[in-house]
C-alpha cells in the first residue's frame, strides 16, 4: 500500500526565536530551517513500514516557498521514494494545507497519509485532523504505535493522563507523537542518493485550491521576562500561590 | 540561512546530517571523554554507517563523493562537538589518503572499501623521535628481502595506532637518496614484530592517543604505494589534504568557545547587567567573531582550489595557520570571557583550550606552515 | 451572544478542564451551552446544570459516543457549531483531536491553544514553544477555540441550574473503534520529559534523606527528580539525576530547587523551568534570585510540611 508522509519547514528547534522590532512577526532572515521534529517522526515511521514490507512506497508532501525543496530531500535521504512540493509563496494556515494535502491525496490515493502531530512553529495541532474531516477519514491523533494489520489500523495515542488504542477502518490519517519511534541518523550516502530521486512541483493553482488565510495574525510579542522573585513566609502561602498565583497545581 | 562563499546546498545538507549526530551522540560525552581519555576509536564503526570514515575517498571506494567544502564543514561539526573524535578521523584520513594518492587500484581495493565501511580504521606513521618537521630525517628502514621488505625503526605520536586495522608506514628504502629515498607501505596492524606502546600522557586530545610504534617486521612487496622513493611526494600531497583538515577542527573547535563565550556574556551579569553590555567584552567578541569568519573564507578558498583540482599547498598550509592559530586565540580569549569559571573543568573551556593547543603543532607547525607559504613565493 | 462549550468528561463527572473553558466562555458570551456526549450521562448532566452561566446543556447519548472518538463525535458538534458565534474546547488531548476536524467539516479556522480573550474575534496564543505569544483575529463567521485551562479561571460546580435538552446522537459512522485505554501509574517521569522536576542540593546532606524526604515529595507531584553537581559529587544521588551545565538542561513547568545554592552552572540547566520554587535555610542563596518563590527555612521541616499540605490541598 502507498503510505503519504507531509512535512513542514521550520525554524531549527534549537534556534531561539525573536520577535521582530515591529512586532509584525517572527525574525527568519538568517535563522536555521530544518524539517519539523515530529513529521520527522511521521517519515521514519513511513519508512520503517516500507522496510518491514507493509508499505509499498513512501511519497513525501511539503507545502510552501521553494527552499521546502531541501526538507523534502531529508525525506528522501530518510528513505522516502519520491516527493512533492506544493509551491506556494503564501502564507499556508492549516485549513489551507489540509485542502493542498486532500487534492494531492485525491491524486496520489494513499492508503495512510501520516503527519507531525504539531508543528513547532505554529503550534496549531490542527492540519491532520482537518484533512481526515475533510477526506471524511477516520484519524490516529498523536500516536505513539502504529500497529497495520489486514485492512486495519491499531494506533495508541497519547492522551491526557495515558495512552487510548483504537482501531482505525483504512484509509487513515495517523498524526506522531514524540515517543513513536526515534528517526535514525540521515546516512550521508543516502543524502547524495536522495538527489537523484524524484521530486515533482505542482502549484495550488494545478490544484484548484484557495489558500487564502482565514486568521490574521495582528501582532506577536516575547512573553514578560521573569520577574524578581519573591520570597513567602510560609508553606501555606507557598501552596496558595502556586495554586492561584502560578497556577501549576 | 544565507552561506559562506563556496558552500552549496548538498554541502550544507551533508554538514547538517554530521552535525545531528556530533550534537547527540557526541558532544554529551566529550567531557567525560576528556577526563577518563577513553578513546574515540569507539565511534569509528558509528561514523562509518553514517559515511564519515570514508567522507575523503571516491564513491568507488566506499565514499559519498563529497566536496573538499563538505568534508570541512563535517569536520568542523565534529570538532565542535568533540575534538579527540575529530583528531581521531584526520589521522584516519591521513592514511586512507596515502594510500588513495600513493597507490595503485590494487591496493586501493584491498584496503579503502574496509576502512570506508568501518571494519578497518587507519593510522598514520611518518613522525620519528629524530624526525618530527624533517621527514628526510628519518631513519626507519626498509630493506628488500625478496618479495618483502623487512621494515626496521621507530615511529613517534602515532594516532589510533593500537585500534588501528593498517598503518601506513613510511620508510627509507635508500638511505643516500634524502627525501627521494623514503617509500610508503600499509602494513596490517597485528604483524609480528609490530610494538605499540602506551599512550602519551597528552595535554588535550586526550580521547585521540598517540602511541610509539616500533617495527621489525616484514611487508609484502604488494603493500608498498607506488615506485621506491614516492613515499616523500605522497606524504606532501597528504599533507595538503590534512591540513585542511587540521583546519577544519580548528574552525569546529573555535565556534564552539566563540558561541559559549556569547551565551555567557549575554547570560552573566555584572553589577545587575549582563557582561555583554561591556565594551570590553564586546571588542574581545569582535576580535574572536573577525578571527573566526577569516579563518573560514581562506579555509573554504583552499577547499575551492583543491575541488577544482589547482595546486594548493599554500593555500592549504595558509589555512591551517590561519585557523589553528585563530583557534589558540579564540579559545583562549573564550576562556577569558568567563573569569574563573572558565578555568574550572565544569565548562568545556578549559578543555577547547588544551584540545586547540596541539592544532598549531601537528602536521606541520605554524613555523612549518610559514616555510610552505613562503617557497609558493620565492621557489 | 451565545457560546457553545464542548465538555470533556469520562461519562461520570466532568474533566476541570471543562470548568476552565466554561470561565473563559464567560469572556466572549453571556449564554453559555455544554454539549454533553457521551453514554451514561445522568450524573454528570446533573452536575453541568448547576454551573452557574450555563443556560442549556446538550445531551447526545449512544454508546457509539461513549468514548469521545472524534469521527462520530465531529458531525454532532459541526451540525451545532452554526449556531453559534463561539464554539469551545479545552485545549486537552480530547479538545485538539475533536476542534479542528469540526471545523474542518464547517470550513472555519480554529484558533488552538487560548491563552487570553483580547475581544470576541481576537485571541492570543502561545507560538514557538511559548516563546512567542501571537494575538490573531479570526474572519470566520464562527470561532472555534480551544483554551488553555491554566489561562482562565473555572467557574464554580454549583448554584445554577440549566435547561437540560436531549438531542439527536447522530450514527455511528463505524471508521473508528476505541479498543482499550491504560491510564498510566505513577512512575516517575524522565528527566527531560518532566513536567515537574524536584531537585536536591548538598543541603540533604546524605543519600538517606534524598530517599526520605525529596522521593516521596517528588511522588506525590509525579514529579522527575533532579540533583545539582554538588549532590552528585557528594554522592547522595546518581550521575544521570545531575542537572546543569554538564548534567541534563531542563525547562519543566515547575521546578523545586530544595536545598541547592544555585552555582550559576546549575542555574544554566535549569533557569528556564516555567515557575522555579527554592527551598533554603540561606536567605542569600544564588538560587533565590532565580527563583519565582522563595521559602527560607529548614527543608528538613518545610518540605514534609509542604508534602502534607498538598494532600489537604488538591486532593479535590
Amino acid at each position: 500500500m502507498k503510505v503519504m508522509v507531509a512535512v513542514k519547514r521550520v525554524v531549527d528547534f534549537n534556534v531561539k526565536v525573536r520577535c521582530k522590532a515591529d512586532g509584525s512577526g517572527v525574525e527568519l532572515a538568517n535563522v536555521k530551517m530544518a524539517m519539523n521534529p515530529f513529521d520527522e517522526i511521521a517519515v521514519e515511521e513511513a519508512v520503517r513500514l516500507k522496510e518491514a514490507g507493509i508499505a509499498s512506497e513512501v511519497v513525501a508532501v511539503s507545502l510552501g516557498a521553494k527552499p521546502c525543496e531541501e526538507t523534502l530531500r531529508t525525506a528522501l535521504a530518510m528513505g522516502a521514494d519520491r516527493a512533492i512540493l506544493v509551491e506556494s509563496d503564501s502564507e499556508l494556515q492549516p485549513l489551507a494545507v489540509a485542502k493542498l494535502l486532500m487534492a494531492v491525496v485525491e491524486r496520489e490515493a494513499p492508503q495512510l497519509v501520516l503527519l507531525g502531530k504539531q508543528a513547532i512553529d505554529d503550534d496549531a495541532n490542527q492540519t491532520g485532523q482537518m484533512l481526515a474531516a475533510l477526506l471524511g477519514w477516520p484519524q490516529g491523533t498523536f500516536a505513539s504505535r502504529v500497529e497495520l494489520s489486514e485492512g486495519q489500523l491499531k494506533v495508541t495515542r497519547e492522551i491526557d493522563g495515558g495512552l487510548e488504542t483504537l482501531a482505525l477502518a483504512l484509509p487513515a490519517i495517523v498524526t506522531a507523537d514524540l515517543r513513536l519511534n526515534e528517526p535514525r541518523y540521515v546516512k550521508l550516502p543516502s543524502i547524495m542518493a536522495a538527489k537523484k530521486k524524484p521530486l515533482a512541483v505542482i502549484t495550488p493553482q494545478d490544484l484548484g485550491v484557495d489558500v487564502a488565510p482565514r486568521l490574521k495574525q495582528l501582532k506577536v510579542a516575547e512573553p514578560a521576562p521573569r520577574r524578581a522573585g519573591g520570597q513567602v513566609g510560609s508553606v501555606a502561602e507557598l501552596v496558595s500561590k502556586l495554586k492561584n498565583e502560578a497556577k501549576v497545581f | 540561512m544565507s552561506e559562506r562563499l563556496g558552500i552549496t546546498e548538498d554541502d550544507r545538507a551533508i554538514a547538517d546530517a554530521v552535525a545531528r549526530f556530533a550534537q547527540n551522540e557526541l558532544a554529551p560525552q566529550a567531557h567525560i571523554v576528556d577526563r577518563d581519555e577513553i578513546r574515540t576509536t569507539r565511534y569509528a564503526s558509528q561514523l562509518a554507517e553514517l559515511g564519515v570514515m570514508g567522507m575523503n575517498l571516491p564513491e568507488r571506494w566506499g565514499g559519498i563523493g563529497a566536496s573538499p567544502a563538505a568534508l570541512i564543514l563535517s569536520i568542523a561539526e565534529i570538532a565542535k562537538a568533540c575534538g579527540s573524535t575529530a583528531s581521531m578521523i584526520g589521522a584516519h584520513y591521513l592514511a586512507t589518503d596515502s594510500i588513495l594518492i600513493g597507490g595503485d587500484d590494487m591496493i586501493r581495493d584491498r584496503y579503502l572499501p574496509d576502512a570506508a565501511s568501518g571494519a578497518k580504521l587507519g593510522a598514520f606513521a611518518l613522525t620519528e623521535p629524530g624526525a618530527g618537521s624533517n621527514p628526510a630525517g628519518m631513519i626507519t628502514r626498509a630493506e628488500r628481502e625478496g618479495e618483502h621488505y623487512r621494515l626496521r625503526g621507530v615511529k613517534q605520536f602515532i594516532s589510533n595506532a593500537d585500534d588501528a586495522g593498517f598503518i601506513v608506514v613510511y620508510a627509507k628504502t635508500d638511505p643516500n637518496a634524502g627525501t627521494r629515498g623514503i617509500s610508503a607501505f600499509v602494513v596490517d596492524r597485528h604483524t609480528p614484530g609490530i610494538t605499540v606502546s602506551a599512550p602519551e600522557k597528552l595535554m588535550g586530545i586526550r580521547g585521540a592517543p598517540a602511541h610509539e610504534v616500533t617495527f621489525d617486521c616484514l611487508v609484502p612487496v604488494a603493500n608498498r604505494l607506488g615506485e621506491e622513493g614516492a613515499g616523500f611526494y605522497t606524504a606532501m600531497k597528504v599533507l595538503d589534504n590534512s591540513r585542511l583538515d587540521v583546519a577544519a577542527t580548528s574552525l569546529g573547535l573555535s565556534e564552539a568557545a566563540l558561541a559559549a563565550a556569547v551565551a555567557w556574556a549575554k547570560e552573566r551579569k555584572v553589577g545587575g547587567e549582563p557582561l555583554a553590555n561591556k565594551q570590553g567584552i564586546q571588542w574581545m567578541l569582535a576580535d574572536m567573531k573577525l578571527r573566526l569568519e577569516a579563518a573560514w573564507l581562506i579555509t573554504l578558498q583552499a577547499a575551492a582550489k583543491r575541488g577544482a583540482g589547482e595546486k594548493f599547498s599554500d593555500y592549504s598550509a595558509m589555512a591551517k595557520l590561519c585557523a589553528s592559530e585563530a583557534a589558540g586565540f579564540i579559545t583562549d580569549t573564550a576562556l577569558q570571557v568567563h573569569g574563573g569559571y572558565g578555568f574550572t573543568r565544569e565548562l568545556p573551556l578549559e578543555r577547547l583550550v588544551r584540545d586547540a593547543r596541539i592544532l598549531r603543532i601537528y602536521e606541520g607547525a605554524s613555523e612549518i606552515q610559514r616555510t610552505v607559504i613562503a617557497r609558493a613565493m620565492v621557489a | 451572544m451565545t457560546v457553545l462549550v464542548i465538555a470533556e468528561h469520562d461519562n461520570h463527572t466532568l474533566k476541570a478542564a471543562t470548568l476552565s473553558t466554561i470561565g473563559a466562555a464567560l469572556q466572549v458570551g453571556d449564554e453559555i451551552h455544554v454539549l454533553l456526549a457521551g453514554q451514561g450521562l445522568a450524573a454528570v448532566v446533573d452536575a453541568t446544570a448547576r454551573i452557574p452561566g450555563v443556560a442549556k446543556v446538550l445531551v447526545a447519548e449512544e454508546v457509539h459516543l461513549a468514548h469521545g472518538l472524534a469521527e462520530n463525535l465531529a458531525p454532532l458538534v459541526a451540525g451545532l457549531a452554526r449556531r453559534y458565534l463561539h464554539v469551545l474546547a479545552p485545549a486537552s488531548t480530547f479538545g485538539k483531536n475533536l476542534l479542528p476536524r469540526v471545523a474542518a467539516l464547517i470550513d472555519v479556522a480554529p484558533v488552538s491553544d487560548v491563552i487570553a480573550i483580547e475581544s470576541p474575534d481576537t485571541f492570543k496564543r502561545p507560538i514557538y514553544a511559548g516563546n512567542v505569544i501571537a494575538t490573531v483575529q479570526s474572519r470566520d463567521s464562527v470561532k472555534l477555540l480551544t483554551v488553555r485551562s491554566t489561562a482562565f479561571s473555572p467557574v464554580p460546580v454549583a448554584g445554577g441550574s440549566a435547561e437540560v435538552e436531549t438531542m439527536d446522537p447522530g450514527l455511528d459512522l463505524g471508521q473508528s473503534r476505541f479498543v482499550s485505554r491504560q491510564l498510566t501509574e505513577t512512575s516517575r517521569p524522565e528527566l527531560d520529559s518532566a513536567r515537574v522536576i524536584v531537585s536536591g542540593g548538598r543541603g540533604l546532606g546524605s543519600s538517606e534523606a534524598f530517599k526520605q524526604i525529596l522521593e516521596p515529595f517528588a511522588d506525590r507531584l509525579g514529579a522527575a527528580i533532579g540533583a545539582s553537581r554538588a549532590a552528585v559529587d557528594a554522592g547522595y544521588a546518581p550521575n544521570d539525576c545531575q542537572v546543569g551545565q554538564t548534567g541534563k538542561i531542563v525547562a519543566p513547568q515547575l521546578y523545586f530547587a530544595v536545598g541547592i545554592s544555585g552555582a550559576i552552572q546549575h542555574l544554566a540547566g535549569m533557569k528556564d523551568s516555567k515557575v522555579i520554587v527554592a527551598i533554603n535555610k540561606d536567605a542569600e542563596a544564588p538560587i533565590f534570585q532565580v527563583a519565582d518563590y522563595g521559602l527560607v527555612g529548614d527543608l528538613f521541616e518545610l518540605v514534609p510540611e509542604l508534602l502534607a499540605q498538598l494532600d489537604v490541598g488538591i486532593g479535590a
